[in-house]
C-alpha cells in the first residue's frame, strides 16, 4: 500500500531506494567502529532508541489514527518489568523484556477496551490519564519499584545479562532494534492488518461498512504498539541502568515519540527514522551546550518547532519531500 | 472527627468553585470549537504571572490588577485563536491537539527560561484574614474566590441566555453548519469564545494568587483537574461545569486528607476514568458530544 | 434454504432520535434476485433505515433479518462479511490511499490475502470502468468517480444484498446511464438490491418493486406502474396535480 501519493514504483526505482537503504545502514553501521567518541556513541543509541520506539508509537498514531499521549506507560512497563525481574529474580532481560512487552500489550487491550467510543481528543486525553496513573502507582509502590529513589539495576558484565562493556555491542543492537522496526512497518503497509488499521483511521464507518471490525483493528494496533514501545523501554533500562517513575512514565517520553513522529512523517515507515535523526542529535547537542542555565530554552525551541510544523507541515519531512518527488517527476 | 471532616468538605467546595471557573471557559471552548486546549492551564499560569509582577513592580494588589489582566487576557486568547487554533480547525484532531501541546510545552518553557523554577507568592489585601462560617474557618481570599467565581458562573448563565452573543455561541455549539447558514458569523464566535475561556482563566488567576504560589508548571496542576471536572460536568455545560468543579474539589480535599496528599491526584484522574466509562455524558452534558456516533 | 424466503426481512422496525420518529413499524422484504427500490421525499427516513439495516444503528422496535439470521446486535462489520453490503450517500473513500487500495481493503476483509485481493481489486475496478484511476489518490476524484468507486468497494467486499444510497446523486447523464447499466449487470451477477434514489426515471425503470417512505412511515409498495400512480404517493411527493413520467432512461 501507498500511503503518500499513488502509483507504485517501477522496477529500477525500487532498485535505487534499496541501494540507497542499504548504502545507508551499512554508513551507520560502520560509525561505531570509526568513531570513538562516547558522546556521539551516545547520541547514536539515543537517535536508534528513540527511532524505534517512536516508530512503535506511530503503529497506533500514525496508522490505526489512534493518537495516544501516554505511551510513557508502556515504555515504563517495559524498562520496569524487565529490570525487577532482573534485579529481585535474576531472570535475564531477555527474557524478561518479553514478558514486559506482554504485559504492557495486555495493559493496552485494557485502554483500548475502557476507551474506544470516545472521540479523538477524549480519547487522546484519556490515554495520558492511564499514563499519570502508572506514573502515580510506580511513584508509591516503592516495594516494587523503589520509587522515587530510583531502580539501579547492577551491572554484570554478560550477554546474557543484556549488558556490556563497551558502547559498541548496544551501538549494534540499537541498530537491530531500529532497523527491525522500520521492516517490521513496511511489512504492515503491505499485510492485511495494515490495510485494515489505515482503513479504519481514514474512515472508520466505510471500513466497517466493508467488513473490517474496527474495534478489533484498534484494539491489536494499540496492542503492537504497546508491545514494541515495551521493548524498546527495556532497552532504555539495560543501557541506562537506572529508572525514577518521574523520568520513565514522564510526560516528556509521551510527547516525544509522536513529535518524532510528526516532523518525519506520520503514518510512513521511514518518518520515524528520519525524525529521530533531525530531532535526538539536535536535541542532545542542545542539552549538552546550554545545560541547565538555560533549561527552558531548548524546551522552548522544540515546542515552537512542533507548532510550526502540525500546522503548517502536517505530512511532516517525508510528505514534503514525497510531494517534492511528485512534482519532479510530472 | 465530623468536624474536621466538615472543615475538608468546605475547603474542597471553596476550591472547587474557583475549578469551576477555570473549567467554564474550557468546556465553552470544547463545546463550541469542538477542541482541546491543552494550554488552558498555561493561559493560568501566564496570569498568575502578571498578577504577580504587576505586584512587584507597581505594588498593585491582584484585584486592582484585573483591570488590566482581565482584557489582556481576553486579547491574548484572541490572538491565540487566530494564530495557533484557526489554522488546524477542520484538519484531523492531531493538529490542534499538537499545536496546543506545543503551546503549553513552550510556555512553561518560556517561563522557566525567563523566570525560573522558583515559587513566586503574592500577597492579597485580605492577607491572612479569617472569615468564621459557624464552627468553621476560611481564608478569606479563598472565601472571596469562591463566591466570584460562583457569581460569575452563574451571571454566565442569564448572559448567554439572553444576549445576541450569547445565543449566536449557544447555536454554534448546537450545530455549527446551521448557524452559519443562520447569518451567525462562526470564526468570530469562535474567537470570541476562545478568548471569554481565557479571560475567565484571567479572573481565576487573581482570585487565587493570594493563596497559590506561581510557578511555571503550575498549569498543569490545574489543568488536569479542569479536564476531570469538563469531563465530569458535561460538555458545554456551564452549570455542569461548576458542579463538577466543587464535586472534584471536594474529591480532592477528601482523599487527600483520608488517603494521602500525593494520591489526591491520582483519584482525580479515577474519577475521570470513570466517568468516561461509565456515563460519558457527565452530570448534566449530552453523550453524543464525547462518544462516537455509533458506540458498540 | 427455501426460495421462498426472502434474503431480507424487516418487521415492524422503529427508529426514534429523541421525540422525533425517523422510521415507524417498517415492514418489508428483499428477494434474491429482486431490485427493489426505496423512495420517498426528503426527511422520510430512508438513510436512517439503512442505518438501521447495516447495524449503525439501533431499531427502537422490530426485527431485521438477513439470510434467514436475526441481525439484532451484531455489528456493522459482521453483517458486511455475511453479504449485507451497503454504499454512503456522501462518499468516504480512504482519501489517503490510491483507488486500488481502497478496493483491496474491502476485498481483504473476507479474508483474502493481499495478492488475491488486489487481483480481485483490479478485476471489480474493471468492471466499474475505473481501472484507468486505479493509482490516482482516492481524495482527487470527481463525485462521480467516487460513487463508482464506493459500488466498486461494496463489490469487492462479496455482497449477496447490496444497499446502494443514491448512487447516482450528483451524477451527469451520462454518468447516470453508465451507472445504471452496471446496476442491471449488478442484478446479473446474483447480486439482491435495495436502492434508495431521487433520479426517478432510473429507478422506477430498473426496479422490481418500489417502497414508499414518507415521514417515516411506508405509505406504499408495488410495481413501479402502480406506485406512479398511487395517490398517497402523488401527494407526498408532488402535491395533487403531476404524473410520474415512465422509462425514459430504461
Amino acid at each position: 500500500m501507498t500511503a503518500a501519493g499513488g502509483g507504485g514504483a517501477t522496477g529500477r526505482r525500487r532498485g535505487w531506494r534499496l541501494a540507497a537503504w542499504l548504502a545507508g545502514g551499512l554508513l551507520l553501521a560502520a560509525v561505531p567502529l570509526v568513531v570513538r567518541n562516547a558522546f556521539v556513541h551516545d547520541v547514536m543509541i539515543l537517535t536508534l532508541l528513540w527511532a524505534a520506539a517512536a516508530s512503535a508509537w506511530n503503529i497506533a498514531g500514525g496508522y490505526a489514527g489512534q493518537i495516544s499521549i501516554g505511551h510513557a506507560a508502556f515504555f515504563g512497563i517495559g524498562a520496569y518489568t524487565s529490570s525487577i525481574l532482573f534485579v529481585d529474580l535474576g531472570v535475564t532481560p531477555w527474557l524478561g523484556m518479553i514478558v514486559g512487552a506482554i504485559l504492557a500489550a495486555l495493559f493496552a487491550v485494557l485502554i483500548s477496551v475502557v476507551c474506544f467510543r470516545l472521540r479523538g481528543p477524549f480519547f487522546i486525553l484519556a490515554t495520558l490519564a492511564f499514563a499519570e496513573v502508572l506514573r502515580v502507582l510506580a511513584l508509591n509502590w516503592r516495594s516494587l519499584t523503589r520509587g522515587s529513589y530510583g531502580l539501579e539495576v547492577t551491572f554484570r558484565e554478560s550477554a546474557a545479562n543484556f549488558m556490556f562493556a563497551g558502547k559498541r555491542p548496544y551501538t549494534y543492537l540499537a541498530l537491530l532494534l531500529a532497523a527491525g522496526m522500520v521492516a517490521l512497518v513496511r511489512g504492515l503497509e503491505r499485510a492485511p492488518l495494515g490495510y485494515r488499521l489505515v482503513a479504519t483511521r481514514e474512515e472508520e464507518d466505510a471500513a466497517e461498512a466493508m467488513g473490517i471490525d474496527t474495534f478489533r483493528a484498534k484494539v491489536i494496533g494499540m496492542a503492537l504498539s504497546a508491545l514494541l514501545t515495551a521493548l524498546a523501554g527495556s532497552f532504555y533500562a539495560q543501557y541506562f541502568l537506572f529508572l525514577e517513575p518521574g523520568q520513565i512514565f514522564s510526560f516528556e517520553v509521551s510527547i516525544q515519540l509522536p513529535l518524532i513522529c510528526v516532523i518525519g512523517g506520520i503514518g510512513t515507515a521511514v518518518g520515524p527514522l528520519l525524525g529521530a535523526l533531525l530531532i535526538v542529535p539536535f536535541s542532545e547537542l542542545l542539552r549538552a551546550w546550554l545545560g541547565g542555565a538555560a533549561s527552558g530554552l531548548y524546551l522552548s525551541v522544540y515546542a515552537l518547532v512542533l507548532i510550526l510544523v502540525v500546522l503548517f507541515m502536517p505530512d511532516g519531512l517525508v510528505g514534503a519531500l514525497g510531494r517534492r518527488a511528485q512534482e519532479a517527476a510530472a | 472527627m465530623s468536624l474536621a471532616l466538615g472543615q475538608l468538605l468546605l475547603s474542597g467546595i471553596l476550591i472547587g468553585g474557583v475549578y469551576g471557573l477555570i473549567s467554564v471557559g474550557l468546556t465553552l471552548i470544547f463545546g463550541v470549537m469542538k477542541i482541546v486546549n491543552f494550554a488552558h492551564g498555561e493561559f493560568l499560569m501566564m496570569a498568575m504571572y502578571a498578577t504577580y509582577w504587576l505586584q512587584v513592580l507597581l505594588g498593585w494588589d491582584p484585584y486592582v490588577s484585573l483591570a488590566l489582566v482581565l482584557p489582556a487576557s481576553f486579547l491574548f486568547g484572541l490572538a491565540v485563536e487566530r494564530l495557533v487554533i484557526r489554522p488546524g480547525i477542520g484538519k484531523p484532531h492531531l493538529v490542534v491537539v499538537f499545536a496546543t501541546m506545543g503551546l503549553s510545552v513552550l510556555l512553561q518553557n518560556l517561563a522557566l527560561f525567563l523566570w525560573r523554577g522558583d515559587y513566586r507568592p503574592v500577597r492579597g489585601v485580605l492577607g491572612e484574614t479569617t472569615w468564621i462560617l459557624g464552627p468553621f474557618r476560611m481564608n478569606a481570599s479563598l472565601g472571596v474566590a469562591f463566591l466570584v467565581s460562583v457569581g460569575v458562573t452563574l451571571a454566565l448563565l442569564p448572559w448567554l441566555r439572553f444576549t445576541d452573543f450569547g445565543k449566536a455561541l449557544r447555536a454554534t455549539i448546537q450545530n455549527r453548519q446551521v448557524a452559519t447558514l443562520m447569518g451567525i458569523n462562526v470564526y468570530r464566535v469562535f474567537g470570541r469564545t476562545f478568548a471569554l475561556g481565557t479571560a475567565l482563566v484571567g479572573l481565576a488567576a487573581a482570585l487565587i494568587a493570594p493563596t497559590f504560589p506561581t510557578y511555571p508548571s503550575v498549569g498543569l496542576r490545574f489543568v488536569i483537574l479542569a479536564y476531570v471536572v469538563v469531563v465530569l460536568g458535561g460538555l458545554g455545560s456551564v452549570p455542569g461545569a461548576l458542579l463538577g468543579g466543587i464535586c472534584i474539589g471536594v474529591v480532592e480535599s477528601l482523599t487527600g486528607y483520608l488517603i494521602a496528599p500525593t494520591l489526591s491526584q491520582l483519584f482525580s484522574f479515577l474519577v475521570f476514568l470513570l466517568v468516561l466509562v461509565v456515563r460519558p455524558a457527565g452530570l448534566l452534558g449530552r453523550r453524543d458530544a464525547v462518544l462516537a456516533e455509533w458506540s458498540r | 434454504m427455501s426460495g421462498d424466503a426472502p434474503l431480507l426481512r424487516l418487521e415492524g422496525v422503529t427508529v426514534r432520535f429523541g421525540p422525533l420518529v425517523a422510521n415507524h413499524a417498517i415492514s418489508l422484504s428483499v428477494r434474491q434476485g429482486e431490485i427493489v427500490g426505496l423512495i420517498g421525499p426528503n426527511g422520510a427516513g430512508k438513510t436512517t433505515l439503512f442505518n438501521v439495516i447495516t447495524g449503525f444503528l439501533p431499531p427502537e422496535a422490530g426485527e431485521i433479518r438477513f439470510a434467514g439470521i436475526a441481525l439484532d446486535g451484531m455489528r456493522p462489520s459482521a453483517r458486511a462479511r455475511r453479504g449485507l453490503v451497503r454504499t454512503f450517500q456522501i462518499a468516504k473513500p480512504l482519501g489517503r490511499l490510491s483507488v486500488l487500495d481502497n478496493v483491496v481493503a474491502a476485498g481483504l476483509a473476507r479474508g483474502a490475502g493481499v495478492a488475491e485481493a488486489r487481483r480481485a481489486a483490479r478485476e471489480v475496478l474493471a468492471f466499474v470502468g475505473l481501472e484507468a484511476l486505479a493509482g490516482a489518490w482516492a481524495r482527487n476524484l470527481t463525485v462521480g468517480q467516487l460513487k463508482l468507486l464506493e459500488v466498486a468497494r461494496a463489490l469487492a467486499a462479496g455482497p449477496r444484498l447490496l444497499l446502494l444510497d443514491e448512487v447516482m446523486a450528483g451524477l451527469a447523464p451520462a454518468e447516470i446511464r453508465r451507472m445504471l447499466a452496471l446496476i442491471q449487470q449488478l442484478r446479473a451477477r446474483g447480486i439482491s438490491l435495495l436502492w434508495i434514489e431521487h433520479v426517478m426515471a432510473a429507478i422506477m425503470g430498473a426496479a422490481d418493486r418500489i417502497v414508499v417512505l414518507h415521514h417515516g412511515e411506508k405509505i406504499a409498495e408495488g410495481s413501479p406502474a402502480a406506485v406512479a400512480r398511487d395517490p398517497a404517493v402523488l401527494q407526498a411527493y408532488l402535491g395533487e396535480k403531476y404524473h410520474l413520467a415512465q422509462g425514459a432512461w430504461a
